[in-house]
């Protein structure tokens, strides 16, 4: 179960002060089977976030219809949870607070609530601070807490907004290997933004790359390198260059 | 400072700053001591001399303490204190009420658009100008003071609830949403919580006000309480009692004050940490 159905969807923006509208995304469609972790890759301004947006329910499409497994998106839902870049967790709660949370919306019965959230914890690595606060965390554990309390609520599709973005460069690369990790052991529809070439392949089955203004889709390239995957291996290093002409392409226009 | 990944075995970062061994630095205290000194000296021995009407305008501090003391012992004093914190109590229960209301004001725009411009009217009028009103409207007693007390607290409250809810950061409820939370969900379990720090601020400054306008209120119209000690005190020309009154005021303000603080970083400890 996770199949995400995106369909000549389009978002236009009015200009506040009476300028011409901006059209933000412009006519996407493609389709997201289960288990398939695809990246969107794109400059800033390219509507990527917008699209990831309107996955998540938080905005509304001007044109097109989007889906998960046949059931169209209106609002925000547990069945499409997102992990943010600045991990957005709950400063009140502590590590297993915030991952419980979406299992207390779920109306997840107690036995079964404990059993999910010490899994996830566990998963991501981070047993032994279930009863710490996120203030007490690194950067990178604070991202494994929003992880695990994405994918505790067992999700259909998992979102990712430029997860590591503010994480630095070591670290930022352990998270992937350990993203890479969990998917694995948890296979996941997944749909990640992201402007960074390495994450993307890193990362993905799939990356769809935009362009900007309008936002369109450009290209659609499968990732078929074995796990994990080796920076120095021709393929990788075949598809960096393909992906950063593209991309260069795109901001000479 | 963080805990890292591998350290499972350190314990959570207390909370509470850390403790420097307390040396009293009595230096601060030299001007201090210093006047009280040279008051004693003036009061007791000079103005007596010179105006003896002026002197019994300005008791010594020895008389103020001895004064204490009888009044502290005779039970009159804690009477009136636990009177004035009964009013100020009384009335906080009422004012609370500005912690749903600030939130409604703070998360729906329609709610916002509708009372803020009668906020804004209502809250420059100081609680003390609505003495003679409340005068006809609840006769002189109890009910006429909450009211007056009431009135400081509840803006400095409501404000600062719809201030601290305008600031709840958006990211946050996104994600209780796109975690299932519904709307009851995201105002009791997300936007409460967050914006709590800053209703104890709130709540901290609406009782100091709160604390302001009791005395004012039972100068007029109160036959117990802190306001009316002094006022009686007045009439009879006990100086001495008058300042042992103002003294208690004080010192309670300040207790609650510094009670409403330690009771915060207990409460919300991830609120002091984020603070620093």
């Amino acid at each position: 179960m996770g199949r995400l159905v995106v369909d000549g969807v389009s978002k236009i923006y009015d200009e506040p002060r009476g300028g011409p509208p901006v059209v933000a995304v412009d006519g996407v469609s493609f389709t997201l089977g289960n288990g398939e972790f695809c990246a969107i890759l794109g400059h800033s301004g390219c509507g990527k976030t917008t699209l990831l947006n309107m996955v998540a329910g938080f905005e509304v499409p001007t044109a097109g219809s989007l889906s998960v497994d046949g059931t169209p998106i209106r609002g925000p839902g547990w069945e499409r949870s997102i992990i943010f870049q600045d991990y957005a967790l709950f400063p009140w709660l502590t590590v297993a607070g915030n991952v419980g949370f979406g299992l207390d919306m779920k109306k997840t019965a107690p036995a079964e609530r404990d059993r999910a959230v010490r899994h996830h914890i566990d998963l991501v690595g981070l047993g032994g601070f279930e009863h710490h606060f996120p203030h007490q965390l690194s950067g990178g554990m604070r991202q494994r807490v929003a992880i695990a309390r994405a994918l505790g609520v067992s999700p259909r599709v998992l979102l990712m907004d430029e997860p590591f973005a503010a994480l630095d460069d070591q670290n930022r690369r352990s998270m992937q290997d350990e993203l890479v990790r969990i998917w694995q052991r948890q296979p996941k529809t997944v749909l990640l933004v992201t402007h960074s070439l390495d994450e993307a392949i890193l990362l993905a089955d799939h990356i769809i790359v935009m362009t900007r203004r309008p936002g369109r889709i450009k290209r659609r390239i499968a990732v078929d390198l074995p796990r994990p995957r080796d920076e120095d291996d021709p393929g990788y290093i075949a598809l960096r260059k393909t992906l950063r002409a593209l991309i260069r392409e795109d901001a000479g226009a | 400072m963080t805990v890292e990944a591998g350290g499972r075995t350190l314990p959570p970062r207390p909370l509470a700053r850390s403790r420097r061994p307390r040396v009293p630095n009595l230096r601060g205290y030299a001007l201090l001591a210093a006047t009280l000194a040279l008051w004693e000296v003036l009061s007791r021995f000079i103005l007596p001399l010179s105006n003896p009407q002026v002197a019994v305008l300005m008791p010594a501090p020895s008389v103020v303490v001895v004064t204490a003391g009888h009044l502290i012992v005779s039970g009159e004093l804690p009477g009136h204190l636990l009177a004035s914190l009964k009013r100020e109590t009384g009335a906080f229960l009422f004012a609370l009420a500005a912690v749903p209301l600030g939130i409604a004001m703070g998360y729906w725009r329609a709610v916002h658009e509708q009372l803020y411009p009668l906020l804004e009217v209502l809250r420059p009028i100081p609680p003390l100008a609505w003495i003679p009103l409340s005068i006809l409207w609840f006769g002189l007693g109890d009910t006429q003071n909450q009211f007056i007390i009431f009135l400081g607290m509840v803006f400095p409250i409501l404000i600062n609830t719809i201030s601290a809810v305008h600031h709840v950061d958006p990211t946050l409820i996104r994600a209780a949403r796109s975690l299932g939370a519904g709307e009851r969900a995201v105002l009791t379990r997300v936007v409460l919580p967050a914006a709590l720090p800053q209703i104890v601020t709130g709540i901290r400054v609406g009782l100091g006000v709160g604390w302001m306008a009791l005395v004012a209120a039972e100068l007029v119209g109160a036959s117990d309480g802190l306001g009316f000690l002094i006022n009686d005190a007045r009439s009879l020309l006990r100086t001495d009692i008058i300042i042992v009154g103002m003294l208690t005021i004080g010192l309670a303000g300040l207790a609650l004050d510094v009670g409403i603080r330690r009771l915060a970083v207990r409460l919300l400890p991830w609120s002091a940490a984020l603070a620093r």
